[in-house]
């Protein structure tokens, strides 16, 4: 009985001087409260990095809300023309808009250190296939084996370079896949937490991009007697293909992992870009010329894909002209054989997927090219014999038959 | 006697349109500020109420309390104004609350209410209609006022 006296006695007084209190405060000041709080909040909500503080801070703004509702029409007049509710609503508001924000990029971080898991798988495949065409080319370099020998290291050589191209096509897909795929406004947030050391450098995408150029520089430099215009036509796609990807992801990629050096990265990845294609272009123009030279094939000079695409049209409609222009001779059919063999054999079955990923023929040019040879291939055929001896039995036969009437 | 006759129809209509002038009145209107404004004071003492529409120079109620205009002394005015449509001035520093009627151009004084000898330390004030609650947030004194001086005091502590 005494300790409840006690404790009423206590609670009254709490709420006795509670009251006081509130009686005692200024309405400016609770006016000037309740902004200092709201503005704070806000900062918070702004500032916050992980989707929990955020449903901290939402906590807090409804501690905000019953903390001043007493005061609720009081605060309606002071804060006109916004409002008490208008006030705790733009909180709540703000508080969802960056939870939004936050969950977004809290999804790309963990898909960023997915990728940072694949990049440094990505890193040490590369390095054994870079290592083992390394490996044959020097011993190709070195050789003095029997032809037989070193005709196997080539293509062992070979092999090895296609298998590691392969996988770059591979890789630069994925990378491609998971950069575009990030959310506009997130990279800067990434930027920040993971481009000043979350990643290894060693396992840094640039350095891998880099290190891909740099060895494909260096491949084509070395590697002129030991490719074929099937591998130059690879290389040509695959540096198309780099030169794609990072058209569209290379600022992604920069402003997350270049760090303070942005612009030094940027400036070094395009010049090996622009080092490699202009390589790979000459390379493969080139071997693609002494190629259909060796195959008796005079298209005119071409050294880009319209110039390619213009030889071969004029090449297949002057050919196809010509083959008109002889009924009897079969002087162009051999022209047409040696063409159309190339034609089957190599753009339509070999190089297809290189030439078309390359943009060195489009599909519609192919299409085109291929309906013209066909033109070319019945007009070049020649007469066929046995036709003709019919045809002159034939006519030995209506002239012996008119001399017979005449005579009869 | 016919100009007399008109002229008397004419005095009356204009006395009688003049007396509905002056007397057309609307009552019942609240003038009451719901929260205070603490003003500022410019160099000049010039204060400035944008939300409220009131412009004044503070020096002439600084020398009321302290016999002094040659500078401003106060960093805050604060101002309120009940439902009757008088204002509450005072400052930090004043012993005094100074109801103020609005005049043509002018605000006249209708009250000067003494609070304090000493003066007030940080004086805030409170619309409760139909009175105006002046508290010095630093003593927590609480003074219940209307435009006739200090309706009651409430607490001292």
């Amino acid at each position: 009985m005494k300790n409840s006296f006690k404790i009423l006695s206590i609670t009254f007084l709490v709420l006795f001087c509670s009251t006081l209190v509130t009686a005692q405060q200024s309405d400016y000041k609770i006016k000037q409260d309740f902004e200092k709080n709201h503005s704070e909040l806000l900062t918070s909500i702004e500032m916050a990095q992980k989707v929990a503080e955020i449903d901290n801070l939402i906590i807090e703004v409804e501690n905000l809300k019953s903390e001043y509702a007493d005061h609720e029409k009081m605060l309606n007049y002071a804060l006109y023309p916004e409002s008490f509710d208008s006030k705790i609503a733009s909180l709540k508001s703000e508080a969802r808009s960056a939870e939004h924000k936050l969950l977004i990029i809290e999804n790309q971080a963990e898909r960023l250190n997915m990728l940072t898991d694949e990049v440094t798988r990505f890193k040490s495949e590369l390095s054994n296939l870079s290592g083992k065409s390394d490996s044959l080319r020097k011993q190709i370099a070195a050789s003095e084996e029997s032809e037989r020998k070193l005709s196997n290291l080539v293509a062992s050589y070979r092999k090895s370079v296609e298998e590691r191209d392969e996988f770059i096509f591979g890789m630069v897909d994925s990378l491609f896949v998971t950069y575009n795929q990030l959310a506009p406004g997130t990279i800067e947030e990434l930027a920040k937490t993971d481009g000043s050391g979350t990643i290894k450098s060693g396992d840094n995408p640039l350095v891998i991009v880099n290190s891909i150029l740099a060895e494909n520089i260096e491949t084509l430099k070395a590697s002129s007697e030991a490719f074929t215009t099937e591998d130059y036509l690879r290389i040509y796609a695959l540096q198309n293909k780099v030169n794609e990807v990072w058209d569209n992801i290379g600022d992604n990629l920069i402003e997350i992992y270049g760090g303070n050096d942005k612009t030094r990265w940027k400036k070094r990845i395009e010049t090996d870009l622009k080092d490699w294609k202009s390589s790979a272009s000459l390379s493969m123009w080139n071997s693609l010329d002494n190629y259909l030279e060796v195959k008796s094939v005079e298209l005119g000079a071409f050294d880009n894909n319209s110039s390619f695409f213009s030889a071969l049209d004029n090449f297949v409609s002057n050919a196809t002209e010509k083959s008109e222009g002889e009924i009897i001779s079969n002087s162009t059919y051999e022209d047409f054989k040696t063409f159309s063999e190339f034609w089957s054999t190599k753009v339509m079955d070999e190089w297809n997927n290189y030439l078309v990923e390359a943009d060195v023929l489009t599909t519609s040019q192919i299409a085109t090219i291929d309906s013209k040879i066909e033109n070319w291939g019945d007009s070049s055929e020649p007469f066929p014999t046995s036709l003709l001896i019919i045809f002159g039995v034939a006519l030995l036969a209506i002239i012996g038959l008119i001399i017979a009437l005449v005579i009869k | 006697m016919k100009y007399s006759n008109f002229s008397l129809f004419v005095f009356a209509a204009v006395f009688m349109f003049t007396s509905a002038c002056k007397t057309f009145e609307v009552k019942n209107v609240n003038y009451a500020q719901q929260v205070e404004s603490v003003l500022e004071p410019t160099q000049n003492g010039q204060v400035d109420d944008s939300r409220y529409g009131i412009s004044f120079n503070i020096l002439p109620f600084q020398y009321q309390e302290m016999q002094d205009s040659s500078s401003v002394l106060v960093n805050e005015v604060r101002l309120i104004r009940n439902q009757s449509g008088y204002y509450f001035i005072t400052a930090n520093g004043f012993n005094n609350v100074y109801v103020m009627e609005p005049i043509d151009s002018g605000l006249k004084l209708k009250e000067k209410i003494t609070i304090s000898e000493s003066g007030l330390i940080k004086p805030a004030f409170n619309l409760r209609s139909p009175y105006v609650q002046l508290i010095d947030t630093e003593t927590s004194e609480i003074y219940i006022l209307n435009e006739k001086g200090i309706k009651k005091e409430e607490d001292k502590s």
